[in-house]
């Protein structure tokens, strides 16, 4: 074969960017020895400032041209490669691809980009993409022009994004984990998972530390394909000032069990496979709370990407373990203040019963002697009133009579008291028919004393409770029964009247004596009497007051000496009303 | 034939003193039998111990029950008695100084015969009794003697 320039050869092949001109051509033409220089610089030219790699071999292999993008490439001169055989550039195993490809060159096929991998000069593996073309000389196949462009760049960044995506996709769905409150447990499992399906990672363990109480627990620990939970163990020895204070920072640090003294319990990890650690701090909110642990025969296994993905999950699941924590705690508050409610309520109930006992006892127990007294002293004006002079008579009346009034102190006192317990159930009350029963339960009273009574009354609803509604109204009807003055005709007007939207008052309007402004706050308190005049026990108001309280409601009175007096009791309307 | 005691079941004996008293007042021609507890009133209507002596002790016509008693109480001798099958058609009247809605419709539940409150003044406990024996003794068909 002819010693020819690299660059002649190249540009014999190359002479037209037009690739029909590799076919096979009549050899008068190829072999136009006329062919004009200047064409001929001008190829050799582009040639060697292409950016491709551009190689010319002959059809063993042998390098006959060699260009810059090549060395580039490669990193080998072209005095360096140049008569050398191809296969200096071929990884051992890829061998059998050249050959193969050298083979479709000799029968005329061209090989189009293929992706395949070479070495440099540095060792170091270039990804790369082919295409090999057959060179014809005097219509036979002498050679091949190779073209190589370096994929490696693009090849490096399509990983990054590969890697990229994958992590993007993982924090995803760790993010969904901790959003659907799934526990830290299953959410560390999860991470270990995806660290040891991306390197084969013998043991991992993801550790909250509770550095004030200078403990660490396992969260999950992963061994051999297993899982486990929950393993309490001391700081030290794993956790040295050194790496305790490299978590802090933030740092991840790679340790060698074996450089660890010797500890028992130790010795088994320092032995296996897991010799190396490698230990990733997991912070949320700039505090340590952890860190994940992966052990791995060999540090190198801890790869860049690794280390990335396991902080950034780390830093996740720390975020979810927060959560879990507080959650817990919240939940723990939740449960406290239920039980401290449940205590309250039991206490307050006990409370209830224990009152309610003791105004059983009273009805029954004071009333019991007082009964007697009157009882007894009845009898003996009854009975024996022949042997008692009238002083004697006189005195044994008075008896019966403090019975008596002692007697109607303690019902008043104790319809008081059950006023104040228990619940008062709140439902719409027709006031017509509530007024009706209270002038029915005092008729005899007010036909005795002559007293007229009035009723304007629209058909108002109001929400009450119909008991104490005819307890509050028949105090009052009571009172302005009671408080007569004896120059008038007494009368008393019971209204109902709208008052704002959401209210009803009820008057009741006696023509009596009257009541100083002064002393219409003090009369709604129990035992207050303005009089002795008058019968009572000074618990009629105190129980209209509470009872209209106890309703919802509120009462008052408009009146001046003299000039009689206008109690008012305010409801709620029903809210349909 | 003998006229059938009532059966006064009442710790208090001033009440005893004044029911008795209104009793005689009301001309009633039944004695009246007390029985100071709950025991001694379920001892008496079963015929145990002393009172096994219907001679001495016969069998009542009717109860008035105080509800509070010693040693056993009133609800509790209504209970006993109305799960008797010999007694249980007798007429019990529950005479007590209790108005509390719990103890009327315990009392009720247990299948009282007539719930009355205690008077407050000997006129109205006569009047009370007065009522009580025209209505138990002389108009209400009795269930007829057990034994």
């Amino acid at each position: 074969m002819a010693e020819r320039r690299p660059t002649e050869h190249l540009s014999s092949v190359l002479g037209s960017a037009d690739s029909s001109k590799l076919q096979p051509q009549p050899q008068d033409h190829m072999a136009d020895g006329s062919g004009n220089a200047h064409e001929h610089d001008r190829l050799a030219a582009i040639v060697s400032s292409s950016n491709d790699a551009i190689i010319g071999i002959d059809l063993d292999g042998t390098i006959e041209s060699w260009n810059q993008a090549a060395e580039r490439l490669y990193g080998y001169s072209e005095a360096e490669v140049l008569h050398k055989n191809i296969s200096l550039l071929v990884p051992p195993d890829r061998l059998g691809e050249m050959h193969r490809v050298l083979e479709r060159i000799r029968r005329g096929q061209r090989v189009e980009h293929f992706e395949a991998v070479r070495v440099a000069k540095d060792g170091r593996l270039r990804q790369v993409s082919i295409s090999v073309s057959p060179v014809y000389e005097g219509g036979r196949i002498v050679g091949a022009a190779t073209i190589v462009r370096d994929n490696s760049e693009r090849k490096r960044l399509e990983e990054q994004s590969r890697q990229y995506t994958k992590r993007l996709e993982l924090l995803h769905e760790m993010d969904r984990k901790i959003l659907q409150h799934e526990s830290a447990r299953e959410c560390a499992e999860f991470v270990i998972r995806q660290l040891v399906s991306m390197v084969a990672l013998p043991r991992a363990t993801i550790t909250v530390i509770d550095f004030n109480a200078g403990k660490a627990r396992s969260l999950v620990s992963y061994a051999k394909g297993e899982f486990s939970h929950g393993i309490d163990y001391p700081l030290e020895p794993l956790m040295g000032p050194e790496l305790s204070e490299a978590l802090r920072q933030g740092k991840t640090s790679i340790m060698d069990l074996a450089s660890l003294q010797q500890v028992e319990g130790l010795e088994r990890l320092q032995r296996a496979e897991s010799r190396y650690v490698c230990v990733v701090p997991m912070h949320v909110q700039n505090e340590l709370i952890g860190s994940l642990n992966l052990g791995a025969r060999t540090h190198e296994l801890f790869s860049e990407e690794v280390l990335v993905l396991a902080r950034e999950l780390g830093d996740q699941l720390a975020v979810s373990i927060q959560q879990e924590a507080l959650r817990n705690q919240i939940q723990r508050h939740a449960a406290e203040l239920e039980q401290r409610v449940a205590d309250r309520t039991k206490e307050l109930a006990e409370a209830n019963a224990a009152l309610e006992t003791f105004s059983y006892s009273v009805s029954h127990d004071l009333r019991a002697p007082l009964r007697t007294m009157q009882g007894f002293t009845e009898a003996l004006l009854e009975d024996h009133a022949p042997q008692l002079d009238p002083v004697g008579q006189d005195y044994a009346r008075r008896v019966a009579e403090a019975a008596r009034r002692l007697d109607r102190l303690i019902q008043d006192l104790l319809s008081y008291s059950r006023l104040s317990q228990g619940k008062v159930h709140l439902e719409p009350l027709d006031l017509h028919a509530v007024v009706r029963e209270v002038l029915l339960d005092f008729a005899m009273e007010l036909e005795q004393q002559k007293i007229e009574v009035t009723v304007e009354q629209p058909s108002l609803t109001v929400l009450g409770h119909q008991g104490t509604l005819i307890q509050v109204l028949g105090n009052l009807v009571n009172n302005a029964a009671k408080f007569v003055d004896p120059e008038r005709k007494p009368q008393i007007r019971i209204k109902a009247e709208g008052f704002y939207d959401r209210m009803v008052r009820v008057w009741v309007e006696d023509n009596g004596i009257g009541i100083a402004p002064e002393h219409q706050e003090r009369i709604f308190q129990i035992f207050e009497r303005l009089s002795n005049r008058y019968p009572g026990t000074g618990t009629g108001l105190a129980i209209v007051r509470k009872g209209a309280e106890r309703m919802g409601g509120r009462v008052g009175v408009v009146s001046q000496p003299g000039a009689g007096s206008r109690f008012w009791v305010e409801l709620p309307k029903p809210p349909s009303a | 034939m003998r006229i059938p005691p009532v059966l006064l079941a009442e710790d208090d004996e001033n009440d005893v003193l004044l029911i008795t008293r209104a009793f005689q007042k009301s001309r009633l021609m039944n004695s009246i039998h007390v029985a100071v507890d709950g025991e001694a009133a379920v001892g008496y209507l079963s015929g145990e111990g002393v009172y096994n002596d219907r001679a001495r002790y016969p069998f009542p016509v009717a109860m008035l029950l105080d509800l509070k008693l010693p040693k056993k109480s009133g609800l509790e001798v209504l209970a006993w008695v109305k799960q008797q099958p010999g007694l249980k058609r007798m007429p019990i009247i529950v005479l007590t100084s209790s108005r509390d809605i719990r103890d009327v419709q315990k009392a009720y539940d247990l299948g009282v015969n007539s719930y009355l409150v205690k008077p407050f003044t000997p006129n109205e406990l006569t009047e009370m009794i007065n009522t009580f024996n025209l209505y138990w003794l002389v108009l209400n068909e009795p269930p007829g003697n057990p034994r």
